[in-house]
Parts: C-alpha cells; structure tokens; sequence
C-alpha cells in the first residue's frame, strides 16, 4: 500500500513537472505545434545521458505494460515508479522554471488547462485496461505529446480569435489610414525599420512596430494597440516561417513601400529551400507602389530586375552607376549617398550596418522625405540593443554584444568587428546558429573557420552545434556547458585591452 | 496617478508618473497606477514599474481598465469588472488631451477630483496666443505674437523668428532662426505644428526663468529657476529631458537663479496675477524671458510642468511628497465638479415650451 502511494506521488509530481516544463518550451516556441517533441528529441540526440533516460523510459513502459497484461502487480507499480522517475527528470539538465519564466497569458492559461484534461484523459483512458500506477505511467510518459497535441487542438480556436483581433485591425487601419513600409529579409529587420521611424521622426508622425513584431498576430497588436491617431506613417517588419505568411500580412496591411535588406538560410527548415525563402520574400512587393532592395544580395539584384512594382530603388555598396542609394564604409564612417550627392553619414561605433543604413534612407526618400530633413538624422542612427552593440567593462575588457544575431553574414561582421577593435586576446562566445535547415552544420564550420583565422579564441556554448564548431575549428575551440560557464571562463581569463563576442544566444531549452 | 497619455509628451509624462508614485510609495501611500496608452487605452500597472518597461510591447503586470462616465475606473476581469476604488487623481500627463483639461473634464464627470487647473484654465494655459492675449490684458508684459494663418502673407516682426506650436507646453516643434513664410508654411505641415503655430521675435541672449506657483495652501512661490541651454538657441526638447534622464528634474539649471532681486519681485508679482487671473490651480510652471537688464516677458505657462516642477519646490524647502499630497488635497476640496458647471436648471423652459412640433411650425 505504501509503495502504492510513494509510486502514485512520484507519478503525479513527474506529471505536473513535466507539463509545467513543456508548456514554458511550447510558449518560447509561439505554440507551434510539434515543437515539445522536437525539443525533446533534440536532447536525446545531443545530450547522452538522456538517451539512457529515454531508453530506461520506455523499456521500463513496455516492461510495466508486460507485467500488467501477465498480471504481475507489484512489478508493474515498480515500473511506473522507474517511468515517473526518469520522465520526471527528463530532458537532463533542462530548468524546469528556466528564464524566461513561464508566462500567465491567455493563451498559455488555456493550453495548460487543456494539457490538464488531455492528461487526465489519458489517465482515465489507460485506467480502463490497466491499474491506475500504470495508468498514470502511460499519462506521465505522454508529457510532451500531450502539450504538442493540446496546442494543435487548440490552433483552429486560437486563429478564430486572432481572426477577431485582425478585423478590428483592419477597421482600424482603415480608419487612421496611414502611409505603410513594410520591411523583411532574413535579416536587419528590426534595426531597418527602426532606421526608417528615427530618419522621419519629427518631419511626419511615424509609429514602428514594437520590438521585433513581426507576424499576423504582432501586426493586429500593433495596429491596435500601438496606432494613434493621426499617424501619418506606419512602419512594420514582417517575417516569414512559410511561404504565403508575408502575401496574407500584405492582404489587409497593404504596403506602400516594400523594404527587402537580404535573403539568407534562415528557417531554411521549414522553407525547404533558398529559392523559395526569396520568393516567399518577394511576396511583400505585390501590392507595393516601391520595392527597396538590397542589391549587393545577387538574388535581390535579380529581383530587381523582374518584378513588377511601379517603383524600384536599388540599394547597394558595390561601386555602379545603377544605384539610387549608395552606401560606403570609409574607415569608421558610413557615408550614402543618393543621385550622386552625399545625404549623410555615421559612425559604425553604434553598431549600425551600412546595408540596414542604405535601406531606411532609400525608403524614407521614396516616402518623399527630402536629403536636407533626413541627412542631419543619419548621424543619430542606432543599432536596436544585442545587435552587434559595443561597451567597454569596468575591467577593460570591450564587450560587443549580438545576442539578437542569427546569420551567417552578421556573425562573420561580428568577428571581424572585435579583430578590428581590439589589440589584446579576443574570444568569440556562441552556441552557434540554428534554424539553417541543411545548410547550419556547414555555416557553423564556416563561423568557426572564420573566428579561429582572425585569431580568436572560440568558445562553443551547450551541444547543439558543438560538432560542427569544433570540426570547423579543428579541434581548437573550447566547449562549456552553458552561458554562465562560458562568463566565468571570460572572467578568468580576459583583462583590460581584450575583448569578447557574445554571438547569438539560445533560450535554455536547447540542449 | 495617471500618466502618459496620446500626446507627443506621453514618454516623459510616464518617468513624471513614475517618479510620484515612487516617491509616495516609499513615503507610504497606497498608490494605484493608472497608464493612458498612446491609443487611448488604461492599464493599471505596478506602482514600482521602471520607465524601460514602457518600451515593451507590454507592461509587465499590466491589467486592462475602463473608465465609465459617470462611475469612475474598473479593471476588466475575466468574469467580471471590478471597479476601483478611487477618489482623487493625480494627474501627471504632458502635453495632448491629458493636459488641455480634456482629460480633467472627463474624470471630473465620471465623479473623480483632478489635480491641476480646472478644464478651462488647462485649455486656456495651452493656447499660447490666448493665454499671451490675457496676461497683456491684465498687465503682464508678453512677447509679440502673431498666428498662422494660411492666409499670412507679411509678418511684422523683428527677424529672426521663434515659430511654435501655438497648443503644446513642451519644447516640441519649437524651432528658432526662421526669417520667411514659406520655412513656416513647412513647418506647418509636421506632426507638431499641424493644429496650428504662432510666430514671435527671437530675442536673442535674453535668459529664460521659470517659477512655479501654486495657491493651496496658501499662494506661494516656488524659488525661481535659470534653465541653461547649452549651444542650442532655445531652451528646447533635448535640453530639458534628454540631458538628466528625467525630465526637469535633473537638466542643466541654476537655482536658484543669480538675478537681481528687483527682477525676482518682477517675476513673482506677473506669475502671482496670471496663477489668479486664470485660476491655475495645482502647481503651474510659468516661463519668463529677460533681457539681462530690466525687461521680463511672459514666454508660456505649463499647467502640468515636468516632474511637477519639485526642484523649484525642493528649493524654497517643500519636499516632493509634500507637493504631491498638497496637490492631492487640493483636488479633493474642491467641489467634485467644477464651480464652472455649478448651478441647476429650474425646469422653467421645459414647463413652458409646449410641443417639440409646434416648435418645428
């Protein structure tokens, strides 16, 4: 009897930590469905040990279901007790509160009391053939699933309610109708249009999509919430996890002036391949009356030439008359220049990046801003926080923070920013890139290749690229376990003239 | 407390709100925060919230609210709406319908008190050509004013100009050195100058001075303050918020200022008249130019003025918890709608007038 109540505590403990753990990883990955296994099947596959947990896991399961069809009792509750156990802490050393903390919203309220049900059904479902310790096994071992499934029950309920949100969106848009500049590319999206509401600030009303807002749903809250009347221009990032997204968002949005900064690998995963990440790009300049593209990107170059907008401005730094916008980096400084005359210039100290530069500029122009109301503005420009920003610690030691980076192109400026910056030791921290599809283990090698022959130390963070990094390195680079190792070993071992790249950061519940 | 607000204000309105509800919480108060969206929307926030969270998509903490004319504030719950249970209103908003009386008029239907003037002196301290129209009436020396119309054709001012927005008590859209129309046609047509501008002479090296007044308890004066410009040719925006961090509060200033005492009394003497004249309650900041000599001049009056004013008040020995609880205890004596609105039909018309259709015929 007490084993009983000793098995069916640890059972119900290991169930409610573990959805606890799966919601948190759930909401970190915007509900999408599938994402609780993924996760899951990301820490077997880097992190041995919990290749042993889910091998005891499931042998004790199958063992527990055995014993229970043989009729063996006691040993079926002592195999639940060894499901509940290893469940209970699996993915090993996964924080089940982690940071960021779990958020209370509406949402996440719902899907926690539906993964409850859900559990219990399965629960009660098992208990119908089975005794409840092993009943309760199955439910525990079902964590994940259970999240997964929940979240996809609930996706059709949750898109009629962002429906709702959408409508009132447009009615107001429709209302306060301002001018639209839509900005996407796999990267500068949030530093572009930051750019652009800073260059037009103080000569029309302009209001930017908060933070890094970039989907149906960020755009209906920021269209709702965030529009004030009276605004004259609306700037917001739009983002693309599958083709078609950017096409619905341009449906009701209606972009006057469509802002590309750069096609890349990014979510290359789910997009399948780089010549549909460029078309499903491509889709915000559909109804748009100006394309701004950044040509120095070939695929862009090409898009320039062949779509069918009234309006094109081609943005680039190579050195051709077919430019409408031109951006130099002269020594420290970011000169643009437009129809052959300089329009302004800043100092690449804030962390700004020539292309994201060119991009707002041509777009405040083709908006109708003049050189002599924007050129005083572009020395003022700043990169947004964790975009390749730049301090100096107490102890000396420069700091350049891009946290917030995920790309191939911006990690490889990053590195060679600190080569430029700093004389002494120089050490590159990063758990690498992901969401590159097919083409991460080689852009990791890449990254890797990159920092050892600047000749910086490179720090590989947790396990997810640890092999790409260190093949790329040939054996040179460090691995820690976590960021908060990766700071003590800086600590330790840098002083004042050195410096450290802290390149892309990813949330906890990556392995 | 309410702060922010839909005005180009709303960010240094939030670090005003923010700096009261600190400074009460620590001195004890109960204090119920309550964010005016730059949509026009409430939340109730947590009293300790830092300023940055302002800049997230949303405020940590944060719970929607509505206000219900008459009935006050209720925050929306998930069954049911709970109302607030709230008197007196502290209202730290700049700028916009938070400080034109708009806001005053609305809260005072829906049965709060309001610190600050009452709904008409707030709009008629907004209006900077109708304000300088009656402090000339009552003796106050002004700076000439002239209004945009697009109809101007030749303005008789010295050159250069000073072109402002003629509603707005802050810095913003204030430009100097203008010398023609169309420049200030241009100026027109930006976010600030739209609802309409006025033109003054540039008085070039004369010296702003500020004082704030208040008449609750008694009538009093703040001590009076030099702001320093730095380079910039007008006290502006970037001078007095973007240089300390919050607001007034911590810009470059001289208090207080070194003038002569003749230029004190002065100045005292026209704030003291204006704050009656208007009927400023709360505790108005009233800004002054002098030519360094004997010439003072009226520039504006900020009914709501950046964190309160409490540095000039700190310096003649009222602390910041004891302005605010001053302001408190103004707004609550006084009559829960203005003495303006005061009095009651008899039912004398509706008695006598017969049909609505005879009237039609």
């Amino acid at each position: 009897m007490a084993g009983a109540v000793i098995v069916g505590g640890l059972g119900v403990l290991a169930g409610l930590t573990g959805l606890w753990r799966w919601l948190r990883v759930s909401q970190r990955e915007h509900y999408i469905t599938g994402s609780c296994s993924i996760t899951a099947w990301r820490w077997i596959r880097f992190r041995p040990p919990n290749m042993v947990l889910a091998g005891v896991a499931s042998a004790a399961l199958l063992a527990g279901l055995g014993a229970a069809a043989g009729g063996n009792d006691v040993l079926a509750s002592s195999m639940a007790g060894v499901v509940a156990v290893t469940v209970g802490v699996f993915p090993w050393p996964m924080s089940v509160i982690g940071r960021p903390r779990f958020r209370f919203t509406r949402r996440a309220r719902t899907l926690a009391g539906s993964s409850l049900i859900l559990s219990g059904l399965v629960a009660g479902g098992s208990a119908v053939g089975l005794r409840w310790p092993m009943a309760l096994a199955v439910a525990v071992a079902a964590g994940s699933v259970t999240v997964d499934c929940s979240a996809a029950v609930l996706a059709p309920l949750e898109n009629k309610l962002l429906e709702r949100h959408r409508r009132r969106a447009v009615a107001r848009l429709a209302k306060i109708d301002p001018f639209v500049i839509a900005v996407t590319g796999s990267w500068g999206k949030t530093s572009t249009k930051n750019h652009i509401r800073d260059l037009l600030t103080g000569t029309v009303a302009v209001v930017a999509s908060p933070a890094s807002y970039n989907n149906t749903a960020g755009l209906a809250k920021t269209i709702n919430d965030h529009l004030p009347e009276g605004t004259d221009v609306l700037v917001v990032e739009m983002g693309m996890y599958r083709p078609g997204e950017i096409r619905d968002m341009c449906s009701w949005v209606r972009p006057d002036i469509a802002v590309i900064t750069a096609v890349g690998p990014m979510h290359l995963e789910r997009a399948g391949s780089m010549e549909r990440i460029a078309a499903a790009k491509a889709e915000i300049l559909e109804q748009a009356r100006t394309a701004v593209l950044w040509v120095d990107d070939h695929r862009l170059d090409e898009l320039s030439r062949s779509a069918r907008v009234p309006e094109v401005s081609r943005v680039g730094s190579s050195d051709g008359s077919s430019l409408d916008v031109e951006v130099a980096e002269v020594g420290d400084t970011v000169i643009v220049t437009a129809d052959g005359s300089e329009v302004g210039r800043v100092g690449r100290g804030s962390g700004v990046h020539s292309g994201n530069i060119g991009c707002a500029v041509a777009a405040a122009l083709a908006y109708g801003a003049t050189p002599a109301q924007i050129g005083s503005r572009i020395a003022a420009l700043q990169a947004p926080p964790h975009r390749a920003t730049t301090s100096r610690l107490e102890a000396g030691i420069l700091v350049i923070d891009d946290t917030f980076n995920s790309n191939p192109d911006g990690a490889a400026r990053a590195v060679q920013s600190l080569a430029l910056g700093v004389q002494g030791q120089r050490v590159v921290v990063t758990p690498g890139m992901v969401e590159l599809g097919s083409e991460q283990d080689r852009a990791n090698a890449e990254l890797a290749r990159t920092v050892i022959s600047s000749g910086a130390t490179l720090l590989v963070v947790g396990w997810v690229n640890r092999r790409s990094l260190l093949a790329g390195s040939d054996g040179r680079a460090i691995s820690v376990p976590n960021r908060s190792a990766a700071r003590a070993w800086v600590r330790e071992h840098l002083g004042p003239g050195d410096g450290v790249l802290w390149e892309n950061d990813l949330p906890d519940h990556y392995p | 407390m309410v702060f922010g607000g839909p005005s180009a204000e709303h960010d240094i309105s939030i670090l005003t709100g923010l700096q009261a509800a600190r400074a009460l919480l620590d001195a004890g108060t109960d204090v119920c925060c309550l964010y005016w969206t730059k949509t026009g929307r409430w939340k109730q926030v947590p009293a300790a919230t830092e300023a940055a969270q302002f800049l997230e998509p949303e405020v940590q903490g944060a719970s929607d609210v509505s206000l219900e004319v008459p009935g006050g504030f209720s925050v929306r719950g998930r069954l049911r709406s709970v109302r607030l249970n709230l008197h007196t209103v502290l209202n730290c908003c700049h700028g916009g319908p938070g400080e034109d009386g708009s806001l005053t008029a609305l809260l005072m239907l829906a049965g709060l008190g309001v610190t600050g003037p009452g709904p008409a002196s707030a709009a008629l301290a907004m209006d900077k050509l109708a304000t300088a129209g009656l402090a000339r009436s009552v003796g106050i020396p002004t700076i000439e004013t002239v209004a945009w119309s697009p109809e101007l054709r030749a303005v008789n001012l010295p050159r250069p100009w000073v072109v402002k927005p003629r509603w707005g008590g802050s810095s913003i859209g204030v430009t100097a050195g203008v010398d023609d129309l169309d420049t200030v046609r241009a100026l027109t047509r930006t976010p600030a100058g739209r609802a309409g501008m006025i033109i003054q002479p540039y008085l070039e090296n004369w010296i702003d001075l500020n004082i704030a007044v208040r008449v609750w308890p008694s009538l009093e004066v703040s001590a009076v303050e030099r702001p320093l410009r730095g380079d910039a040719a007008i006290l502006g925006y970037r001078e007095k918020y973007l240089s300390g961090g919050s607001g007034m509060d911590e810009a470059p200033h001289e208090v207080p200022a070194d003038i002569p005492p003749v230029i004190r009394e002065l100045i005292v003497k026209h704030s003291t008249v204006l704050a009656q004249q208007m009927d400023l309650t709360g505790a108005p900041r009233i800004d002054f130019l002098w030519d360094g000599e004997g010439g003072v001049r009226l520039c504006e009056v900020n009914s709501i003025p950046g964190a309160w004013g409490n540095h000039l008040w700190r310096a003649v020995g009222t602390t910041r918890v004891q302005l605010y609880r001053d302001l408190i205890a103004e707004a609550e004596a006084a009559s829960a709608l203005s003495a303006q609105w005061a009095g009651s039909s008899d039912g004398q018309a509706l008695r006598m007038s017969g049909t609505i259709a005879a009237k039609l015929t």
